[in-house]
């Protein structure tokens, strides 16, 4: 302490030692919060299919009705909230899963509902993977924290049946 | 004349280095100061349900502290270290 340099160099890591007990202290705080968050995926319609000529696999065209409330997760351990829609069905070799439709929720916005058809396109691997099986939409949520472990928990989803 | 004023006036909080006890006093001072705003900001925080508060309070809380502990102000060289000059250490020998 006996240099100026000495003394703002640990007064400066004194602050950030004092902001990382006040994140852990946050983490431990948001435990105390009970969230309800609500998505619901309704009305799943297939408008049609082909086989995509290079790739020879399956691609879907497919809309449905998405209904989801965040906002009770944004205590003040949430930064974001990733929301997405995958499609998960299984074959013989794998359980598919695949990213319909994302987006990233802050605070102000932490709604959404939208009649949606999806952002990626839903292709398969092969030909014969997806056909006349039971595909299921499920929304499922990544709620990124300030200071803490990422939490993924998915919601209610339905089911639909791609006929040959 | 004002020039060689506040490069003496500098010098003195730059340049000088406090003494023990004034060293003692700014370690104290700057942890109850960082650690008080903590407190405040995390309370605030908490209510505003808005960690970015309390961030930004933690940051203030570090630019007062900064301001009062790192120049060696004359509060902290009140109890000067007594060095022999030179005609003592010569009566010495």
């Amino acid at each position: 302490m006996q240099t100026w340099g000495n003394r703002g160099t640990t007064i400066v890591s004194y602050a950030v030692t004092v902001t990382a007990v006040l994140a852990a202290l946050n983490m431990l705080s948001g435990f105390m919060f009970t969230v309800s968050p609500i998505a619901e995926i309704s009305n799943p319609r297939v408008l049609g299919w082909r086989v995509h000529p290079y790739l020879r696999a399956d691609q879907v065209n497919i809309t449905f009705d998405f209904h989801a409330d965040m906002s009770s997760l944004f205590h003040w351990n949430t930064k974001y909230v990733y929301l997405y829609v995958t499609a998960e069905y299984s074959s013989l070799k794998w359980n598919h899963s695949v990213v319909l439709w994302d987006r990233i929720l802050t605070k102000d916005n932490a709604t959404v509902d939208l009649t949606l058809s999806p952002k990626y396109e839903f292709t398969d691997l092969t030909t014969s993977a997806m056909r006349g099986k039971t595909v299921e939409l499920v929304p499922s949520w990544m709620a990124m924290p300030v200071c803490g472990l990422l939490r993924t928990q998915s919601g209610h989803g339905t089911s639909f049946v791609l006929r040959q | 004349m004002m020039v060689s004023r506040l490069n003496e006036w500098w010098t003195g909080l730059m340049k000088t280095e406090m003494d023990f006890k004034g060293q003692e006093q700014a370690e104290f001072i700057f942890k109850i100061i960082l650690i008080s705003f903590g407190v405040v900001g995390w309370l605030a925080g908490f209510f505003q349900q808005d960690f970015r508060l309390t961030i930004f309070v933690v940051l203030v809380g570090l630019a007062v502290s900064l301001l009062v502990c790192v120049p060696s102000w004359p509060i902290f060289r009140r109890h000067p270290l007594y060095f022999l000059s030179s005609e003592e250490i010569e009566s010495r020998h």
